[in-house]
This record gives structure tokens, C-alpha cells and sequence, in this order.
């Protein structure tokens, strides 16, 4: 056959290919399986193996300490890291804390877990019916945090668990790639209830082991997509996770290590430089997607909290703060560290620095601050901050009308 | 189940034609097979006409089942024009894209892929590996895993340059597979590509292979415009021009392994 005839012949073999698409396209091929028979059902066995769910034991497991979402308050864990031999002593002093809190002493956790309901427990369930947040917000944020935990056990002592968590092993330890907060839900049902409780429908369970699937390592992109799935992340959560895939698309070897940096931020700061750590090129896409936003502006702003004084990305995480705010109490902090530097010493700074940072009462105190502040005389700098000084009370009402609403929503 | 690698650390030498030429015939001759394109240009799986995604990065770092990554090549696309649905053999594919350059830095230890293809080792027969020219990590996992290599070269010396490289790099792991109790890797052959007999470069270029490799030198495979022709007809020799001295050639390649092989066993 002469290479003119073979090229005819192809071509019309193409066509009839193209004609018959469960022949050609891979994704209806993969459908019907070519008739692959005997030998799917092989590679399908396979899989389910490979796939196959283990048991580990909570107290080899390790969290992961670059995930974005932090699951147990700031000042727990400056104090207590979070380390399987440290979380009972988490658990205890983070009630201790919520109780101090709300003056009571009322809390048992256990009561809670085994589905007796407590006045806490009617009211969330008053506010779920409702359909309205106030709970999340009229609470203290400590509580919040832990109530949202004791829940999650509650359910899967109730439920069971249903989505194991994903572990890269390292030695005879493992990290948690995602499923933190599972993870800790297991211990606090094992501090309550041991390796042998009995559930509702009568099984017997053994909370010290969590089924979990190993994989080969922490991949940030599927933590991201886990972190998206799950219940929303606050903003500092988000600008971390920004952070984390930014740092895997730049490749891991450009940034010191997480255990080498001074504190949390500064590891996640490390990409702050926007015009350094460009998005590549071809990149944007996937990135938006693995974020869950829509446009690139966003990822502007939420990189710029990377930047943030440390207090103030402390306090965000703490209080679940959101962007919108963060950035005003940004802007609004450099402009009182600004005015004040200018005229003041060091002790107003600091002063006001803090209570800049103190978001119920910064309105009145700032007024009280900003007026006793003798600005430079120059008329040209003089109009400057006071404009700025200005916008801040501007931003202030707004603040305080915004937190109003939400107060009496 | 056997896993065999394509390799030669020269680019554009023939490993990509050799192995997908390998892959169908041991598939025609009634074996499973899965050819694993490792090449980040991934044109061993346009070579079918087959899609990009998912691929080898997703199977090995996003640990995707099988059952994700594998894709069945259409019998039209590898086999004999009239027995195209009768062969008892199966021809699978791991398709590669531009993930595949990250897979090196992203998997733990060497024994990653041998440990997620041994999941097969009752189900499948053949395992190819389809290589890229620039070493990497990726390429100790392959030698970790592979039983056997197969290099395919130019009878140029660039190509002997790169087919040095190579079987340097292959001595190096001798001694890290002893230590995991692997037998040592079996070279399977060299096979001269683009072979112009008329030529005393090539000629005499092929006479100093053979007095290198002796036995281990393949029959020539001679440049010939129909594997070009092959290749924009996302098809094999086989399917494509079964009648041709060049689908011969294509043949011994395979009659060749399986000598190698069972002479191996």
C-alpha cells in the first residue's frame, strides 16, 4: 500500500472513530470500560486495597503545623503546644477558661457528649432553628471554638465518623494531612469516655484509634480543597492558606521552614512581597479555585494581612475577625502610630497601639487620645493627619454602627 | 509481572516509538500491559490520541486509584486492522503531563512507584516505562522499581554519550537495591534507532556498539518515514501498516524482549 493510500485509508478510519464516540473519547472509554471485564474488576480490587482504611492511634499522630486553620485558641497553645501528650491539659484549662468567662461552673462536657442537653445545648439548638449566627457572635469566641469541638465529637460519637482522616507517616509517627479537628474531637471522646464506650445503638467503641488513609505527604492543594469543603475559615485561616499555596507553587526550597521561624506569621509572611512571589503565570486559575474566590483582587487583599502587626493577626484568628475589618484596623493603627509619633513618646505609642487593638472600646478612648495629641505645627503635614485623623473616626462609626447591628441581630 | 524501562539520557533517540511499539505488541500477543508515559512532554500518550489528565503525578503524589489514572488505548489505535476487538490482551495507559516534572520533588521515598504498581503485580503482566531524557529523581524511583532496561540509541555519539550517562547511573543503584535485597537491574538491550545502513559513520558507529554490548545489541530499527507517518496517525506501525518490512521490524523488537525475558526466567 503506497503512502498516498495509507493516508487516505487513516483518514477515514478517523472519521469513523470520531463518528463512534464511545470508541474514542478516553472519559466515555473509561465509562464502559472497553470491555475490560475481568481485568477492572482486578484493578478496582486493587485500588480498594491500596485505599484500605487503618486504625492509628491518636497518641502517634501529630498535627500538621502548617495548616492554615488553627483549631484551639492562640493562648492555649502558647501555653500548652499542641501535642498529643499536652491536649488533655488543652481540654481543661480551655473549659476552665470558658467558664471564668461566663462566671459559671455549670459545664460538663461529658453530659454534653452523651446527648443530655444542657442550657448551652437548648440555646444552640434555638439559634440552629432560628436560622441566625447569634450564637457565634454572642458568645465569647473562647467558647465558640470549643463548642463548635464538643459538637463535632458529639456527632461522631452519635454518628460515627465518616470521612477518615488522611495521615503522612514519618517513621512510627504520622501527620495529620487533613482531618485536625476530627482528630482532636477522638481525643476529647477518649479523655471522657475511654477505650470502651458504649454508643447509642449499642456498639462498643475504642475512641484511642481513628480510621485515618495514609498518603505519601501533605499536599497543601487537597488540604485547601478539604478546608473549603468544611465549615468557612476565618481570614487569617485563609491568608495562611494563600500563603501555603503560593509557597508550593514558588517551590518549598525558597522559604525557610516552618520550625526555623521566629513565629507563625513570620512563615507564612515569608510571601508577603507581592511583587517577589508573583503569581505564576498560567496559575491564577487554579489558585482562585483552590481559595474559593472569584477574583484576583481578593487575593491582593488577603495577602496584604500576611503583613499585619501580630497582635492584631492574633486577635483576627482568635475572633474570627473578617477581612473588611482587619484591614480597617490596619490602616487605622498606622494612622494613630503615625499621629502619635510625630508628637508623643514612646509610652503614648504603646499606649495607644493597644488600644487600637481593642476593637469594643477603641472609639471614645481614641477620641480622648487623639485630641490630647499636639500635632506638628507645619500647616501642610498638620492638614494631612488631620484628614487622616478624620477618615479614622470615620471608620471607627462605621465599625462600631456594623458591630451594632450584628450585636442586635 | 515485569516492569521494564525505556532510557537514554539523550533526547529524541526513539524511547518513545520503542515503547509504545514494545507495549502493543506484547498487548496483540494476548499480555496486559500498561505503558507509563514518565516523560513530562507526555507524548506517549498522544501517541494513542489519549488525553493528558489525569496522570502519573495524580497516581503517585495525589495517590488517585487506578481505576482515575489508567485509561484503555482503543484496540483501533494499536492493534491489527482486522483483529482490533479480538485480542485476549490489553493495552492500558498513565497518561503524563507537565505535573510529571513534580512528581521527584513531592514523593517521600525511592519505593513509591514500585510499591503502587506491585498493587498489580497478580493483575498485570507487562509494565513499560516511557522515560524522559533529563535525569531526575523520578528516575530512582524507576530504577527501583524497574527489572529491566532497554536502550534505545542513535548510532551517533551524542547518543553514545547519553547511553553512557545512563548505564553510569543505572551502576550506581546496584548497590542501594542490594541493600533492599532487589536483584540487580537486567539490561534487556541496546537498540540501535534511526538507523541509515548505507552510511560508514553509522555503520562503523554500530560496529563499536557491538563490540561494547555484543550480544545485547538489538537488530537496527532504519530510519524510515513511516514512523513519522505513525505518529500523526495516533497509531502503531501495527495497526497502521501491518504488512510493511518496517512492521517487521517493529516485531523483533518484541520478539527480541520476550527472548530476553524468558531467557532472564
Amino acid at each position: 500500500m503506497s503512502s498516498r493510500e495509507r493516508r487516505r485509508k487513516i483518514q477515514d478510519e478517523e472519521n469513523l472513530l470520531y463518528a463512534n464516540p464511545n470508541t474514542l473519547d478516553p472519559k466515555t472509554a473509561d465509562a464502559i470500560g472497553f470491555g475490560l471485564g475481568e481485568l477492572a474488576m482486578e484493578i478496582a480490587a486493587a485500588d480498594s486495597e491500596y485505599q484500605a482504611i487503618e486504625a492509628i492511634n491518636i497518641q502517634d499522630i501529630q498535627p500538621n503545623a502548617m495548616q492554615p486553620r488553627h483549631s484551639v485558641p492562640h493562648d492555649l497553645t502558647d501555653i500548652y503546644p499542641l501535642t498529643p501528650d499536652n491536649i488533655v491539659d488543652i481540654f481543661e484549662r480551655w473549659i476552665i477558661e470558658v467558664q471564668l468567662e461566663k462566671s459559671q461552673n455549670d459545664f460538663d462536657v461529658t453530659n454534653y457528649l452523651l446527648g443530655e442537653t444542657t442550657e448551652r445545648g437548648e440555646r444552640a439548638e434555638k439559634d440552629e432553628s432560628d436560622g441566625s449566627s447569634g450564637i457565634a457572635l454572642a458568645a465569647s469566641t473562647k467558647e465558640d471554638a470549643l463548642m463548635k469541638l464538643v459538637d463535632l465529637a458529639a456527632s461522631i460519637r452519635r454518628d460515627g465518623l465518616s470521612n477518615p482522616i488522611s495521615l503522612v507517616q514519618d517513621g512510627d509517627r504520622y501527620e495529620i494531612e487533613t482531618g485536625e479537628r476530627r482528630w482532636l474531637a477522638y481525643h476529647m471522646l477518649y479523655w471522657r469516655f475511654g477505650d470502651g464506650d458504649a454508643r447509642p445503638d449499642g456498639s462498643r467503641v475504642n475512641w484511642s484509634r481513628i480510621p485515618a488513609r495514609l498518603v505519601n505527604r501533605v499536599d497543601v492543594w487537597r488540604q485547601a480543597s478539604e478546608n473549603n469543603a468544611r465549615d468557612n475559615l476565618n481570614a487569617i485561616s485563609r491568608a495562611r492558606q494563600l500563603a501555603v499555596l503560593l509557597m508550593d507553587l514558588h517551590g518549598w526550597q525558597n522559604f525557610t521552614a516552618y520550625k526555623e521561624c521566629e513565629n507563625e506569621q513570620a512563615f507564612y509572611a515569608q510571601v508577603a512581597d507581592g511583587a517577589r512571589w508573583r503569581i505564576p503565570r498560567g496559575q491564577g486559575e487554579r489558585l482562585l479555585n483552590a481559595m474559593g474566590m472569584t477574583e484576583a483582587s481578593q487575593l491582593r487583599q488577603y495577602r496584604a494581612l500576611l503583613r499585619l502587626p501580630e497582635e492584631l493577626w492574633r486577635k483576627g484568628d482568635d475572633e474570627n475577625l473578617s477581612e473588611g475589618e482587619l484591614r480597617k484596623m490596619k490602616s487605622a493603627l498606622a494612622t494613630v502610630t503615625r499621629v502619635t509619633k510625630s508628637s508623643a513618646g514612646k509610652r503614648k505609642k504603646d499606649v495607644v497601639g493597644r488600644l487600637a487593638v481593642d476593637a469594643g472600646q477603641w472609639r471614645k478612648r481614641l477620641r480622648k487620645e487623639i485630641s490630647s495629641t499636639t500635632v506638628d505645627t507645619r500647616p501642610k503635614l498638620r492638614r494631612l493627619i488631620e484628614g487622616e485623623i478624620r477618615q479614622l473616626l470615620r471608620l471607627m462609626t462605621e465599625l462600631d454602627e456594623s458591630e451594632a447591628t450584628v450585636h442586635s441581630a | 509481572m515485569k516492569i521494564i524501562t525505556l532510557l537514554n539520557e539523550k533526547g529524541g533517540v526513539g524511547k518513545t516509538t520503542v515503547a509504545t511499539h514494545i507495549a502493543a505488541g506484547l498487548a496483540i500477543r494476548g499480555k496486559r500491559v500498561i505503558l507509563v508515559d514518565a516523560d513530562p512532554q507526555g507524548h506517549a500518550t498522544i501517541a494513542f490520541g489519549l488525553t493528558k489528565e489525569p496522570g502519573f503525578y495524580d497516581l503517585i503524589v495525589r495517590n488517585a486509584p487506578f481505576q482515575q489514572v489508567l485509561r484503555p488505548v482503543p484496540p483501533e489505535r494499536f492493534n491489527l486492522p482486522d483483529e482490533a476487538h479480538n485480542t485476549r490482551g490489553q493495552l492500558l495507559m498513565v497518561p503524563s503531563n507537565i505535573e510529571t516534572r513534580s512528581i521527584a520533588g513531592n514523593i517521600s521515598d525511592a519505593f513509591t512507584v514500585l510499591k503502587r504498581f506491585n498493587q498489580l503485580r497478580n493483575a498485570i503482566d507487562f509494565v513499560i516505562f516511557d522515560t524522559s531524557p533529563t535525569p531526575s529523581l523520578l528516575h530512582s524511583s524507576i530504577y527501583m522499581a524497574t527489572d529491566g532496561i532497554i536502550y534505545p540509541t542513535k548510532c551517533e555519539a551524542w547518543s553514545f554519550d547519553g547511553l553512557r550517562e545512563s548505564l553510569t547511573h543505572k551502576d550506581q543503584f546496584s548497590p542501594i537495591r542490594q541493600q533492599y535485597n532487589l536483584n540487580d537491574i537486567k539490561v534487556l538491550g541496546v537498540v540501535p534507532t534511526m538507523y541509515r545502513g548505507r552510511t560508514l559513520e553509522h555503520q562503523d558507529n554500530l560496529r563499536r556498539l557491538q563490540d561494547i554490548f555484543g550480544e545485547l545489541v538489538w537488530k537496527p530499527l532504519p530510519v524510515r518515514t513511516i514512523w513519522a507517518e505513525v505518529a500523526s496517525a495516533r497509531r502503531t506501525v501495527f495497526s497502521l501498516a501491518p504488512t510493511t518490512t518496517t512492521a517487521d521490524d517493529a516485531w523483533s523488537l518484541v520478539d527480541q524482549l520476550e527472548g530476553r525475558i524468558y531467557e532472564q526466567s
